[in-house]
């Protein structure tokens, strides 16, 4: 194993000692009014995060030391491992793709972002059809059909039977949101 | 006989229209999620949550339990089938259910797996019963140092029983202790780690780590991967055939041995199902009368896994519904669900009458549900495989809906939605650099408990923390804990010397 490979290997475990060392110094400054000779409320993350920054520095030292080849697995991880070639490989899907998953994530993150602005009606009809072309479904209209009428069905579902308030949007997105409620019969 | 009593009552509760409509459609659910791909036990009872919120907590917890314990049965259908196991659980049957199945003989290792399934589900309602009103009595005897105890075993149990390395599983275990200390704290009130963020002030509910890393987190893993199409086409003559009597009792040592293995590991924490159903085909290895015939596609390969992943429910639900404790992710979703509704579980449970009848008639659920689970999986098999055939994307654009609507409907706070979405990043960073997931999601949920229980102990104890270690109880559990976190780097020397040798 290279020097390279070694650093890029050990780099994770070396931002996270630095995160707990980090949060340890701000636990430290956490404010009360407490007896003196009580333990106080910085006791416990610190203690936490003490034990992480010590499993980060041996996986650190392991990682750069010996390339961290060699690690001790939880029992299921070692079953799992017997039992690997008992499983069917994957198949289909073209295997692991970075696009699209940054575009599934995108997805997710922008329905967040907006679903209170559009309302739930619009949004989740939106990132219904988004999520499964994402996913590889190869018909746009069916998807789009999917997602109106899984949005819709959801609204009836969860206004109508399970009385959750969902957002109904800012501005127009609002009156699109109360015409379908009433077209569904949502009070 | 007050236990019998109150059992005909839960009957009585759980025969109403509605409670068994409910019970129902946990049943159907827990089928389908087990069968359709890219869910798995835990995104079931998850995305079935916010369905509860508008029910009373009896039906509730009815429709959990039922999916809990249906999602450790459907999977065997699609692993003895098509060699796909829906999740871990099922892997165990792929090695004598699949090849019964390609033996030609899949009809027969159905009804084997049904059978088993039966087995398992019928003693674990039966130790519920049993045992769940004597535990709650010894709880009630403990004090903070044993229930810090019984926690710590808990978090070390899950630690070295998980999937990962131990240092990676530590790390998580670590990370999500940290998350619950987000906010106000419960002894002196102070604000840690919110940096003025209301959102952060109230803390991190345990539901939206659980939710996000399970749910959605499993999502992006399966995106990235890319989705594949099991093919259900094989299922044309597709019917079970089950085990005569005589068989049946031909296994009775099988049946047996498996039961208490599935019971045992259940009850430990972070263990669950697919642990069960790993040491029970282990043991059925060992002990079995035909283990030199294991793996070529005998009834005892398929008994011992499926009896044991079905009936550590029974020992899951023990600890949550007498301490408290959940030890798997599907009861701590329970939890959640019992305190969405008001209810505390834990050794007061039974020593308040309306509670009680309520525990009361999850128990008799769980009889009446496994008998549907089985009439399902016997009468509906065809319908279940076809499901196989169902796009995932589809499923998948659905899981993150329902994901996003359960921990919005908690708090009403569309904050959690960004609270929720970091947390499926990060269960997709855990998936992918092999952290696993459970001691994260189990730390946030029992870490406020265990660090009342520590902080309690410290301020009575005068902070002599070796309290823990010289009283009886504590002590032996602490020890348990202990021994536990150092099994796994015992099990690793012994295969490095086995290799050298």
């Amino acid at each position: 194993m290279t020097r390279g490979s070694r650093f890029a290997r050990a780099a994770p475990y070396a931002l996270l000692l630095a995160l707990a060392a980090y949060f340890y110094f701000l636990a430290g400054r956490i404010e009360y009014v407490g007896p003196p000779d009580r333990i106080g409320p910085d006791f416990w993350p610190r203690a936490i995060l003490g034990l992480l920054g010590l499993t980060c520095a041996y996986e650190l030292a392991k990682r750069l030391l010996f390339g961290g080849a060699r690690s001790v697995d939880g029992v299921l991880q070692s079953l799992m491992q017997e039992a690997a070639e008992a499983l069917e490989p994957q198949s289909g899907g073209g295997g692991p793709s970075a696009p699209r998953l940054a575009a599934g994530i995108g997805a997710t993150l922008g329905y967040v972002v907006l679903v209170d602005v559009l309302g739930f009606f619009l949004s989740t009809a939106g990132f219904l059809a988004a999520f499964i072309l994402v996913g590889g479904y190869r018909r746009p209209g069916v998807a789009a059909a999917i997602g109106v009428a899984g949005s819709a069905a959801m609204v009836t579902i969860f206004m109508k039977i399970v009385y959750v308030s969902l957002p109904l949007g800012w501005g127009p997105f609002q009156s699109v949101s109360l015409a379908l409620m009433s077209l569904l019969g949502v009070r | 006989m007050d236990t019998l009593t109150q059992l005909a009552g839960g009957f009585a509760q759980v025969l109403t229209p509605l409670n068994l409509a409910v019970l129902a459609i946990g049943l159907v659910l827990g089928l389908l999620v087990a069968v359709l791909p890219g869910l798995t036990l835990v995104m079931g009872v998850v995305l079935a949550l916010p369905f509860t919120y508008a029910m009373d907590v009896t039906p509730a917890i009815i429709l959990l339990t039922a999916m809990y314990v249906t999602g450790t049965y459907g999977g065997a259908l699609t692993a003895i089938l098509f060699r796909v196991p829906g999740e871990p659980i099922d892997v165990p049957l792929l090695w004598d259910g699949y090849a019964m199945a390609k033996n030609g003989l899949p009809a027969k290792a159905l009804g084997w797996t049904l059978a088993a399934a039966f087995v398992g589900g019928m003693v674990s309602a039966c130790v519920m019963v049993a045992f769940s009103e004597p535990v709650a009595r010894i709880a009630l005897g403990l004090s903070t140092p044993e229930y810090f105890a019984i926690i710590f075993f808990g978090l070390t149990s899950v630690v070295s029983l998980g999937g990962g390395s131990l240092a990676h599983a530590l790390i998580s275990l670590w990370l999500g202790l940290l998350v619950s200390t987000v906010g106000v704290d419960a002894t002196y009130g102070a604000e840690r780690f919110a940096f003025g963020i209301p959102m952060l002030v109230d803390g991190i509910e345990y539901l939206l780590v659980m939710v996000g890393a399970y749910g959605i987190g499993e999502v992006f893993t399966r995106l990235h991967q890319g989705y594949g199409q099991a093919s259900a086409a094989r299922v044309g003559g597709l019917r079970t055939e089950l085990p005569g009597l005589r068989e049946i009792v031909a296994l009775r040592g099988a049946f047996a041995r498996s039961s208490l293995v599935g019971v045992i590991v259940g009850v430990v924490p972070g263990a669950g199902a697919t642990i069960a159903s790993f040491v029970a085909y282990g043991a059925e290895g060992q002990y079995g009368k035909r283990r030199a015939e294991l793996g070529s596609g005998i009834p005892e390969g398929i008994v011992a896994p499926q009896t044991a992943a079905t009936s550590s429910v029974g020992g899951a639900m023990i600890p949550l519904l007498t301490m408290g404790i959940p030890g798997s992710g599907a009861t701590a979703i329970i939890l959640g669900a019992f305190l969405l509704h008001g209810v505390q579980p834990g050794p007061q449970i039974f020593s308040n009458p309306e509670q009680a009848q309520m525990v009361y008639a999850v128990f008799a659920s769980m009889f009446v549900g496994v008998l549907g689970m089985c009439l399902l999986g016997y009468f509906a098999i065809k319908l279940l495989v076809r499901v196989l055939e169902f796009p995932e994307a589809v499923v998948s654009a659905f899981v993150v809906m329902f994901c996003f609507i359960g921990a919005f409907a908690a708090r009403n706070n569309l904050s959690d939605l960004y609270v929720i979405a970091a947390f499926g990043i990060l269960g997709f960073l855990f998936e992918r650099y092999r952290f696993p997931i459970a001691p994260l999601v189990l730390g946030s949920i029992l870490g406020p408990l265990a660090e009342t229980t520590f902080m309690t102990t410290m301020i009575s104890f005068g902070n002599d923390w070796t309290v823990f270690f010289t009283r009886p109880v504590a002590g032996t559990v602490m020890v348990l804990s202990l021994a536990a976190l150092a099994y796994p780097a015992i099990r690793h020397l012994r295969a490095r010397r086995r290799i050298e040798a």
